[in-house]
Formats: structure tokens, C-alpha cells, sequence
């Protein structure tokens, strides 16, 4: 199961990352760290499926110029990171 | 390189297979469009008939005539009857009428056109005189103008050129029915690709006239061209309320509308036949779908279409002897179309619909892109500069957003083993924690605003980019056309082959193509010069890697895009972006414009 997330993580990674590139933007242009494709990576990986797509997507969307910017990693709920643990 | 990163990207390729594979083709049951050798599978079943009336008696008609006219052709040995009629009646005459773009025969025969030619177009190698002028007609036995009235198909009958009267420009052909006087007349103006058609006779006050399109429009382009097997043609009319309507056939069948049709057009990749009525009355339109190879696959791109448009006799109208069309025969030209102020234009660009609404939307934006590529085209004589200007526009308008997301991030990046470090320090407190790194953000004078931009660039170069990317491919404007400082790129709107390599590499092609690798290489460097981040470094090497793979089948002027664009980013990126200032008394570690070994 572990594997398989990884697979999927990696997999949505690169489809962003292709994204990015096949639409010239260049990695270094991004509001938030870590940048949405690392974001979708580690929110596959540490929560339910469903939680993350819903999070990626959220995220996706805050991504614009009057929304949110800076420091914005995937664990930043203590709910979540409890309930993880 | 790590084995999850191994995994992941070879799913990526696996899925990119899959979604290009037969056997997905088969599961959405869709016909394979990468398979051009396909062998006959089915056969089409019997269209049906689509005359509007009973033709007993005409068929008659067409059968004499065409024994008739097989025996001329085979000289005296000919044993069918009526030797005598024979004698009366001469071979049916071609008359050319030209201008200095288009070039008509028409037979008459039925006083159909059976020949049209675009004297500005050639096959091959686009616009360079390589093969013959582009003809559009696919069959001339078929012939388009062809028509019909109160329940005679004129479409074979014998029609006699007035010579007399006609003009270089301008011909008349009459036809006895049932002893009232057919008329015919087609006149070509200068320079145009419009034909004034016109139908006159007194029959037409009590009786139905009916024209039919029934040649079907050829393909200009050879299958080197590797956007046919996606571009099919297409029927498009406007119908009562001013909508456009476009229409691919699946399968062999016949779609009907009543009511007022602007017009009615018969597209192929890039040449257009349309047919303008030019008075207010109600007309009964039929499209019938027609297969150009019987022996291959039943799919869009194997599809012709006949078109049948019926003008029923108006009540009260008794000077109402004649139907007039314009009908356009000739390249989808933006300008030409746009010439008959009837919404042809409205036949590019469409066919999106699915996606978020497109035909509201992209058809305008593809226009806006045309008419930049064009106007620099024409001032230039070069679309290849003009590619490059709007690229260099593009460049400059988002200009500001892509600069201060990149010093804004360039910034960030510095501050991250600090934010980390908070991050650690504050793990349980959340607030506490964002509370720290808003401060550290203050303290080291990063302004919110300063970071404009996000997704913004993206989603202004995107729409433009997919634009750029269907006016390429489907804009007459571009077709064959070359600019000086590739002299190796034979047409911008194809894929470059620089020479063919003997075998199929699976996604790359056959062929050698320098632009894309130069493509790669600078976005590598490019790429080299942004990632810093230790877990991206797979990137900069694959995705240069997938790019020229997906980039070496794609238009040539697509890819100078993206490499010109490229090395617009690497120049920002080198001499425009701002050094972080706090650089020095943060970390030592250098980001931003200078590059880590």
C-alpha cells in the first residue's frame, strides 16, 4: 500500500512538474514552499487519498495573486498530525 | 536518482502509452487514429437516397446520354440505338472561367463544376511551387452546383453554353425542361474566391429548386502531414437564430434542419466550399456522409459529405424566378471568409465545445493570435519573426508578475533552512509557528505582494499557447511557410524532419529534428539554473528529455516557440532577476541567479 502511494505521488509529481515546464514556468516562480507539485507528493503520501486530493486541490486554488503565500506545508494541522501518529 | 522517482515516471510513461494505445482506443470505442495501414474492417451500409422527388424520368434521361456519350468516346464501333441522335448531339463541352486565384471548369453536363483550382496554392510542400495547384474537387462526376427542379435532377442533364453572351468571367448554360428555359450563370469576380451562382427560370415560381454539393471537398494534404489523421472534414452551417452549427458524422447518415441558413460550408483541413443563399427564404438542408475509401476503416477523417440545400417556390412571389448563391470556393483564409459578412469565419477555429465551452472563447482568442502572427507576418515577410515578436510580447506582458514571483521566491529559498528551523522548534504550536515565520519574513523585509504572480502566468501563457498551438496547425495562413533563419525547417506549421531515421523510435518518430533537441538543451540549462532543491535534480534532466520527445512531432513553429521562450526565461532569469539581498548575513548559501556545483 505504502509502495503504491509512493507510485502515485511520484506520478502526480511528474505530471505537475510537466506542467510547469510544458507551460514555461520556470520552478522558481511559485508563492508557496514547498511548490504544489512537492505539496501534492507529500499530501498522497502522508494522508488518506481522498483527503489529499481534496488538499492539492485547495491548494491549486489559493494559488493566485491575492491568495496565500509563503511557508504552506501539507502537516501544518495539528488535528492531522495527530491523528497520523 | 531515487527508485520512488524511477517508479513514478515510469507510471507517467505508462499511462502516457496506455492513453495512446489501441487497446484504450478499443475500450472508449473510438477508431485508432495512429494506425494508418488499418485493413477494411466493415462496409458501409446503402446511404439513402437523398433526391427530394421521384427522378423516373430523368434517369432515363441520364442513361441515353450516358450511352450516348460512351459511344462517342469509343468511336464508331458503338452498337447502342439512336445512331441518329448521336450525330445531334456533340460532346459535352468544359468551359474554363478563372481569375487570377481560382481557376473553374465547368462541364456542361449538367452545367456542374467539376474542376476548381486555387492558382495561389500548390500540393507538397505548401506554397513552393513543388506539385501541381491544389484541386478541390474530389469527384467530377459528382460535381458541385449541380441541381434540380420540380422533381427533374438536372445533375447529368445536357446543358448548352451560351457563348454568345458569356465572358471570360461570366457563363451562361441553358437546359430545355419540359419546354420551359433553365438558366444557369456562374460569374467570378477579381481576386475573389466568391462565385455568384444564379438559377433563373419560370419553373421556379410553382416548383422546388434544389442545389446539391455533391463532389465532396479533397484533402490538399499529403499523409506526410502528421495532423490528418486528426483533422477531419466538416460540414458547419448557421442556422435561424445565427448559431453555427458544426458537424462531424460518426457513421454513415444524413442530418437535416429547416428553417433560414445563412450558410452552409464544407471544410477540410484548409480549404472551404460554402454556399450563401442570398435571399431571406426558408431552406430544408441535408447532409449526407459519404466514406472516400470504402476498403478503409469507418472513422471521422475517412468521411465526405454531400450537401443538399431545397428552396421550396414562395407564395405570392410571382417575379420570383431565380435563386442566387454566393458560393465560396477557396482557402480558409480569415480575411477572404470574413469578406461575405455572413459569420463564414465562424467555420475555424471551433469543435471544442467540450472543453469548458471553448467555442465561445478560443475562437476569438485563435483570431487574435492569427491576426498578430499575421500582421508582423506581412510587415516582416517572415512568420518565423513573427512567432518570435509574440513570444517577446508575451514575455514582456507577464513580465512583471514572472519577475516578482522570481525574486520573491529567489528570497524565500534563502530563508527555507530558517523556516525549517522554526518549523522544528515550534512543531506542536501551529499558530505559534506561522506567528515566527511571519515575523522572520518581516524582520527580513519580504513583502506579501511582492509575490504577484503564482499561477497567474501560467494562466495567461496557457489559452495562448493552445492557440498558437491549433492556429499552427489548422490556419491556411501558415501552410508552408518558412522563415530565413531556420533554413532547414521546410514548414513552420509541420513537424521539422531534418531526415528521416530508418527505424520508428516508439513516441520520438522517424524523424531527425534539430530544433527540438536545441529546444531541450536550453531548457536543461534553464532548469539547471532554477532547481536548487536536492529532490528535484531528477527533473532537470528528465523533463528537457520528455519535451523533445513530445515536441519532435509537433509544428516547427510551436517549437521555436518554446525555445526562444526558453531563452527569454534564462535571460531573465540570469540578468534580471534581483540577488537576494539578505543573502549574505542569513546563510551562505548562494540561490537565485548563481549557479551551485
Amino acid at each position: 500500500m505504502k509502495r503504491l502511494k509512493t507510485a502515485a505521488a511520484n506520478a502526480i509529481y511528474f505530471a505537475i512538474q510537466l506542467t510547469k515546464q510544458i507551460f514555461c514556468i520556470p520552478s522558481g516562480t511559485c508563492r508557496h514552499i514547498p511548490s504544489c507539485s512537492q505539496f501534492a507528493r507529500t499530501a498522497i503520501i502522508e494522508l488518506p487519498a481522498h483527503v489529499a486530493i481534496f488538499r492539492i486541490i485547495a491548494r491549486l486554488l489559493r494559488c493566485h495573486p491575492f491568495g496565500t503565500w509563503g511557508y504552506d506545508p501539507v502537516l501544518r494541522d495539528e488535528k492531522i498530525i495527530q491523528r497520523i501518529k | 536518482m531515487k527508485k520512488e522517482t524511477l517508479i513514478g515516471f515510469a507510471i507517467l510513461l505508462a499511462g502516457f502509452w496506455f492513453f495512446n494505445s489501441e487497446i484504450y482506443y478499443k475500450m472508449i470505442g473510438q477508431p485508432y487514429p495512429f494506425n494508418q495501414q488499418v485493413q477494411q474492417t466493415q462496409k458501409i451500409t446503402v446511404l439513402p437516397d437523398t433526391v427530394l422527388s421521384e427522378k423516373k424520368s430523368v434517369t432515363e434521361i441520364v442513361i441515353k446520354e450516358e450511352a450516348k456519350n460512351d459511344s462517342l468516346e469509343y468511336g464508331d464501333d458503338s452498337d447502342t440505338s439512336d445512331s441518329a441522335e448521336i450525330a445531334e448531339i456533340l460532346p459535352a463541352k468544359e468551359i474554363v472561367l478563372s481569375n487570377d486565384v481560382l481557376q473553374l471548369i465547368i462541364s456542361e453536363d449538367g452545367a456542374k463544376i467539376v474542376s476548381a483550382k486555387t492558382l495561389r496554392y500548390f500540393y507538397g510542400k505548401g506554397l513552393k511551387k513543388v506539385g501541381d495547384t491544389v484541386e478541390l474537387i474530389s469527384d467530377k462526376e459528382a460535381g458541385i452546383l449541380t441541381s434540380a427542379t420540380s422533381g427533374a435532377d438536372l445533375s447529368d442533364a445536357r446543358f448548352i453554353y451560351d457563348e454568345e453572351n458569356s465572358t471570360p468571367n461570366f457563363a451562361i448554360f441553358t437546359h430545355n425542361l419540359n419546354g420551359e428555359e433553365v438558366r444557369k450563370t456562374f460569374e467570378l469576380s477579381e481576386n475573389s474566391y466568391y462565385v455568384k451562382f444564379r438559377m433563373q427560370s419560370n419553373l421556379l415560381k410553382k416548383e422546388t429548386s434544389v442545389i446539391y454539393l455533391n463532389a465532396g471537398i479533397n484533402e490538399s494534404e499529403t499523409n506526410d502531414n502528421r495532423s490528418i489523421p486528426y483533422s477531419e472534414r466538416y460540414v458547419s452551417f448557421s442556422d435561424e437564430n445565427h448559431k453555427t452549427e458544426r458537424i462531424t458524422l460518426k457513421k454513415a447518415e444524413v442530418r437535416e434542419n429547416t428553417g433560414r441558413i445563412g450558410w452552409v460550408s464544407l471544410n477540410s483541413k484548409y480549404f472551404t466550399f460554402a454556399v450563401i443563399p442570398q435571399d431571406q427564404n426558408n431552406r430544408h438542408l441535408i447532409i449526407t456522409s459519404d466514406l472516400v475509401d470504402n476498403t478503409a476503416k469507418i472513422e471521422p477523417i475517412n468521411f465526405n459529405y454531400k450537401i443538399e440545400l431545397a428552396k421550396n417556390a414562395q407564395r405570392n412571389a410571382e417575379n420570383d424566378d431565380f435563386v442566387e448563391y454566393s458560393v465560396f470556393i477557396g482557402p480558409a483564409k480569415h480575411s477572404d471568409l470574413t469578406q461575405a459578412k455572413v459569420g463564414l469565419e465562424r467555420t475555424l477555429f471551433r469543435g471544442y465545445a467540450w472543453f469548458f465551452g471553448a467555442n465561445l472563447w478560443f475562437p476569438p482568442l485563435c483570431e487574435g493570435v492569427l491576426w498578430f502572427l499575421n500582421f508582423f507576418g506581412k510587415l516582416v515577410g517572415d512568420y518565423g519573426v513573427s512567432i518570435i515578436l509574440l513570444t517577446l510580447l508575451l514575455k514582456i506582458v507577464t513580465y512583471p508578475l514572472s519577475q516578482s514571483s522570481m525574486n520573491a521566491m529567489a528570497q524565500m529559498q534563502v530563508l527555507q533552512p530558517k523556516i525549517q528551523e522554526i518549523q522544528k522548534k515550534y512543531k506542536d504550536n501551529r499558530q505559534l509557528q506561522q506567528q515566527k515565520i511571519l515575523e522572520l519574513y518581516q524582520s527580513e523585509g519580504i513583502n506579501p505582494l511582492a509575490s504577484l504572480g503564482g499561477c497567474i502566468p501560467l494562466l495567461i501563457q496557457m489559452p495562448i499557447m493552445i492557440a498558437l498551438f491549433i492556429v499552427l496547425r489548422k490556419a491556411v495562413e501558415l501552410r508552408g511557410e518558412i522563415t530565413f533563419f531556420l533554413p532547414w525547417v521546410h514548414d513552420l506549421s509541420q513537424a521539422e524532419i531534418l531526415f528521416r531515421l530508418p527505424f520508428t523510435i516508439p513516441f520520438y518518430g522517424d524523424n531527425f529534428a534539430i530544433l527540438p533537441i536545441l529546444m531541450a538543451g536550453l531548457m536543461f540549462i534553464q532548469n539547471k539554473m532554477t532547481i536548487k532543491d536536492p529532490n528535484q535534480v531528477a527533473m532537470i534532466y528528465m523533463m528537457p528529455a520528455i519535451m523533445l520527445v513530445m515536441f519532435n512531432n509537433f509544428p516547427s513553429g510551436l517549437t521555436l516557440y518554446f525555445t526562444f521562450s526558453s531563452l527569454l526565461q534564462i535571460i531573465q532569469q540570469k540578468f534580471f532577476t534581483k540577488k537576494p539581498v539578505l543573502a549574505a548575513k542569513t546563510q551562505p548559501v548562494s540561490v537565485g541567479t548563481k549557479k551551485k556545483k
